[in-house]
């Protein structure tokens, strides 16, 4: 056992409480320290990175360039990511529609859209080696698209429901009332030829009747937006706001029973 | 000049017309840039290669129709012609000048094809026809303005 005379103790304890008060006192100076040492060690780091940054140019240089070049690829690679996880999602969609639905249906892409003013319509990618006919009509999962007008092949043409020359027999879901639906080339559609005490108002859903046996009944054609009279004044008119947004499609379905 | 860069110009055009135009509407109408690429041919090729522009431009504006098959490639050489006859008699050298005869050309042309639609049965909405007739006819002409000053820069197209 370690014996210790008086004054050997008396040290020792002086010594400890020395050592705790210097260790307590560290806390309370390091803020000041810090506080003070900031500018001058600050300035110490932007000396050092600067002449690292002379010293090292060239490999700096070499660095740089080659993560722009990564930079560049992976921001590709997101956008490209980023464009297949759209699609799937889209694809997801239809294909849930397309399983629930009773119809027979063949998915098809958007290539192409016509070249004038005058016209709307689409080019999509199957034809007549998928088993897509003429007279065929095209829905997705929010509505009725159009109808197949031409086919090759390959490929097949469809006409969009607000290009003028198609028509499609609707009748208000709520009311049951009958109408020709048909293209303004504009972003809505016209319901005409409905009778002067036609039940229908503003907000009721069209939809497809089946009455002209080209498109499957009960397909959503839109809502009606507005209600007004024909000029001649014998008839009113219907503007209808389309389920499906013309402009932004990129996948349909086309019904083939 | 060399009409490789017009080629490629109507080829590109041609791809962006049935792409992604659709993007770029405004008021619901697309500039037809077809036209624009016809012009450029027109302005500064020899008569035959810009007949050939032309003639290329028609066809493919047509395949991409769904309605009135021929209509303009018949159309669009003809512009050609009488682009080429009046650049003969008058001096049509700024690109001001250029833009405003295509505005009265793309006028008639969708004058032309918007009646013939008429005349086949389509039922068009007298505000939507004036509205297609108009705007899409003073976007080509500031397509084809904003085109020309472009090649100018990268093409050298004087």
């Amino acid at each position: 056992m370690l014996k210790l005379t008086r004054k050997q103790l008396r040290i020792l304890l002086f010594s400890i409480l020395l050592f705790a008060l210097f260790f307590l006192s560290i806390s309370l100076i390091r803020k000041p320290v810090n506080a003070s040492l900031r500018r001058p060690l600050g300035l110490a780091g932007l000396l050092k990175r600067e002449a690292a940054g002379i010293i090292f140019f060239h490999r700096n240089l070499m660095e740089n360039q080659s993560l722009k070049r990564e930079n560049d690829f992976l921001r590709n690679k997101i956008n490209s990511l980023n464009e297949y996880y759209l699609e799937n999602l889209r694809l997801k969609e239809a294909l849930a529609f397309k399983n629930k639905s009773p119809l027979k249906l063949i998915a098809a892409g958007v290539i192409a859209r016509p070249a004038d003013n005058w016209s709307l319509g689409i080019v999509i990618d199957k034809g007549s080696y998928s088993g897509i006919r003429k007279g065929m009509s095209v829905i997705t999962c929010l509505g009725l698209v159009g109808r197949v007008i031409e086919t090759t092949g390959h490929t097949s043409r469809v006409t969009l429901l607000n290009d003028p020359n198609l028509g499609v027999s609707g009748i208000v879901q709520r009311s049951r009332q009958e109408g020709l639906v048909s293209g303004t080339l504009g972003g809505n559609l016209i319901m005409k030829y409905l009778p002067e005490d036609a039940d229908i108002k503003t907000r009721d859903i069209i939809i497809s009747s089946g009455l002209d046996a080209a498109y499957p009944k009960g397909i959503l054609i839109g809502t009606v937006v507005e209600i007004g009279r024909e000029f001649s004044g014998l008839s009113r008119y219907a503007l209808i706001r389309p389920a499906v947004n013309f402009s932004n499609i990129e996948e349909i379905l086309v019904v083939v029973q | 000049m060399r009409p490789q860069p017009v080629f490629i110009l109507t080829a590109l055009f041609a791809l962006l017309q049935i792409t992604i135009l659709e993007h770029f509407k405004f008021f619901g109408v697309r500039p037809d840039l077809l036209m624009v690429a016809v012009f450029t041919g027109a302005f500064y090729l020899r008569l035959k290669p810009a007949l050939a522009v032309g003639l290329f431009a028609g066809i493919f504006k047509d395949a991409f129709s769904l309605h009135l098959f021929g209509f303009n490639a018949v159309l669009f050489p003809l512009w050609v012609l009488l682009t080429a006859k009046l650049a003969r008699r008058v001096s049509i050298e700024d690109n001001l000048s250029r833009a405003l005869l295509i505005l009265a050309v793309a006028l008639l042309n969708n004058l032309i094809i918007g009646l013939a639609l008429v005349y086949t049965g389509v039922s068009l909405p007298l505000g939507i026809f004036i509205r297609i007739l108009i705007l899409s006819s003073i976007y080509t002409a500031l397509c084809f303005y904003l085109t020309v000053r472009v090649m100018a820069k990268w093409a050298g197209l004087r």
